[in-house]
């Protein structure tokens, strides 16, 4: 009781009416908590109408290509603190326990029931029509739930999406969690991040899998059981990450489906540890969604395996952070995509060997560009190593102060033509 | 009947302690899948229908009524810009379940206020039919009877005949949801400053409910 309108009313007891704390009188019979109470009560039917046209918005946002919206995609969350499971089995979570997803102030509490209700109408919907959800629905709660998803599933082995494998991981880690802890599996609903861990950790995992064959696509994907904690524990953003031995035993298929946010938060220091003959087994699809801290320092020959245009693509002042040493050993190709984008030091560090390579493999007007960053030395010892085809065209582009300042032995081999247009 | 401010709580140093922190162990169930908001706002991330409804459920009548007392009665429509504004840029927020209804707030308070400037137009016209508020003109008979004497309208409309800071201070920490920070966030101003607009907010409500 906080004494609102008994005359003592501190900004604490303010704090706590606000906070919705127990006991704070918010509920109770205090005018002014009945109001914030009131004001915060459970939400109407009504105020949930125009669900449809928000989601009729929200789709046409994300109907892109699966590649483009991966790719602009980096990581959302901090670890999530609690793990959980999905929309649909969300509502059965909150029809079984009561639990209400708005829980900041107490809101909206009382209503879970009904919300609950319609959410799992909804859910249910979409699983008969999609037929997507069977690790929600293995993650439902009861037995006889995950009997319909291992028979929906047939029990054979298939390889999961990583969407779907990430749900099978949550349903596994409930069910570890309940063999460790001896709790009945059905009364485990939603795990903290340290439960999910430890969930994982136990030596209990290995015996929920044998027990269980619907965890058999889920061994599958993860390419073995003993990868399957290190697995699900990437998929379900836990702090721990595998140790480097476990990141490259996964399968190359599992690592290039692991979801963007997931892969973009993998630190420098969980690869700095492998092997490069094992870092040049990952798969591109892989390594190219690492993010650019972590991309500049992977070894030379890993970076060559990945597209010209991941690199290209890395803010200038990751690619900066590139060792000139280890730009030489990219394909010309490769190089010739980075260049423009490479600070003045770096392109001074290449060998011209190699930078005039690279070169070749630009358009003249690009050369030039590149090349008027450069001091006249610099330029004259690529422009040497140049074929005298693209001298003839990159030259003239050049600034005079450059071209007056280039060597005559160099300036002879071009024709009179060109000769004829420069200072 | 004015409430006093009792000057001991006033320094408490507790109330820079994030809220889940302070509520830790007398949690009720329902703090608990705060969190589950974070995972759910993920699965939105990836484009997920069904995650984006969960979402929907719990923010918009938290929109409704905080925008019902900015905007009045064009609150649906300026909760059905928001929507459309948080679908576009949902892929581009980053942050905890928390952070996400923050978010979600700054976005509804833009677009009120963009409406409010495009209007031209006094804030805070809650229209709520008269018998509605009569629970509330006799406070010290509602006192004992439980909150369904005062119905959500009825609240909204005392409210928002706060100072506009201080209703807001006010609906964010209570109808968003929000700690003194996130609402802080939303508002541009200090933690500090917000805790003392709700207080102010929540002094002046009790000084209405004793009129």
């Amino acid at each position: 009781m906080s004494s609102i309108h008994r005359g003592r009313f501190g900004r604490r007891a303010a704090e706590q009416v606000l906070d919705g704390v127990p006991g704070s009188g918010r509920a109770g019979c205090d005018p002014l908590a009945s109001v914030l109470a009131a004001a915060a009560a459970a939400a109407r039917d009504v105020e949930r109408a125009g669900e449809d046209a928000a989601v009729t918005g929200f789709l046409a946002e994300h109907l892109v290509p699966v590649d483009q919206s991966r790719r602009g995609q980096m990581i959302k969350s901090p670890l999530a603190k609690l793990l959980t499971i999905k929309a649909g089995a969300f509502a059965l979570a909150l029809s079984a326990g009561g639990v209400a997803l708005a829980a900041g102030t107490g809101a909206f509490t009382s209503s879970s029931h009904a919300s609950a209700h319609g959410a799992g109408a909804s859910s249910a919907g979409q699983q008969a029509r999609a037929g997507r959800h069977v690790g929600v629905e293995a993650s439902g709660a009861g037995a006889h739930a995950r009997a319909g998803a291992a028979g929906k599933a047939g029990l054979t082995a298939r390889i999961l999406p990583a969407s779907e494998a990430a749900k099978t991981c949550s349903a596994l880690a409930r069910q570890a969690y309940a063999a460790v802890t001896g709790a009945d599996a059905r009364t485990v609903q939603v795990l903290t991040e340290t439960g999910v861990q430890q969930a994982l950790d136990s030596t209990a995992l290995r015996q929920v899998i044998i027990d269980n064959p619907q965890f058999g696509s889920l061994v599958a994907t993860a390419g073995g059981q003993a990868n399957v904690a290190d697995y699900c524990g990437l998929l379900l953003h836990l702090a721990k990450l595998p140790a480097p031995g476990g990141l490259v035993a996964l399968p190359a298929s599992a690592l290039s489906a692991l979801p963007a946010g997931v892969v973009s938060r993998i630190p420098a220091t969980a690869l700095a540890p492998v092997p490069t003959a094992d870092l040049v087994k990952l798969p591109a699809a892989f390594l190219s969604r690492l993010s650019g801290s972590v991309l500049v320092r992977l070894p030379a020959v890993v970076l060559v395996k990945l597209p010209a245009g991941v690199l290209a693509a890395l803010h200038a002042s990751v690619l900066a952070g590139l060792h000139a040493s280890v730009l030489a050993q990219l394909p010309a190709k490769t190089l010739a995509a980075l260049l423009p984008k490479l600070p003045t030091a770096t392109l001074t560090l290449l060998p011209a060997k190699t930078l005039a390579a690279a070169l070749a493999k630009l358009s003249a007007k690009a050369v030039a560009a590149i090349v008027a960053k450069l001091s006249a030395k610099t330029t004259a010892g690529i422009l040497a190593k140049l074929p005298a085809g693209s001298l003839t065209q990159i030259v003239p582009r050049l600034p005079a102060s450059l071209v007056s300042a280039l060597p005559r032995s160099l300036l002879s081999g071009l024709p009179p033509s060109v000769l004829s247009h420069l200072p | 009947m004015e409430p006093t401010p009792d000057p001991s709580a006033a320094t408490g140093v507790d109330l820079d302690q994030p809220r889940d922190n302070r509520a830790e162990g007398a949690a009720p169930p329902a703090r608990a899948p705060l969190a589950d908001l974070a995972d759910v706002v993920r699965l939105a991330q990836d484009g997920d229908e069904d995650a984006f409804r969960v979402l929907y459920r719990d923010l918009q009548p938290r929109f409704l009524r905080y925008l019902r007392v900015i905007v009045g009665d064009e609150a649906e429509d300026v909760a059905s810009e928001t929507w459309l504004h948080i679908a576009r840029g949902l892929s581009s927020f980053r942050g905890d379940s928390d952070g996400f209804r923050g978010w979600a707030a700054t976005i509804a308070r833009n677009r009120a206020t963009d409406h409010l400037r495009q209007r031209q137009r006094r804030p805070r016209t809650v229209s709520v039919p008269v018998e509605e508020l009569a629970p509330l003109a006799g406070a010290d008979d509602t006192a004992g009877r439980g909150l369904e004497m005062v119905s959500t309208d009825a609240a909204l409309a005392l409210i928002a005949r706060l100072p506009r800071d201080q209703a807001e201070a006010v609906l964010l920490r209570t109808v968003m949801g929000l700690d003194a920070r996130a609402a802080a966030a939303v508002l541009g101003k200090r933690p500090g400053a917000v805790r003392t607009a709700a207080y102010r907010g929540l002094r002046k409500l009790a000084g209405f409910l004793g009129e």
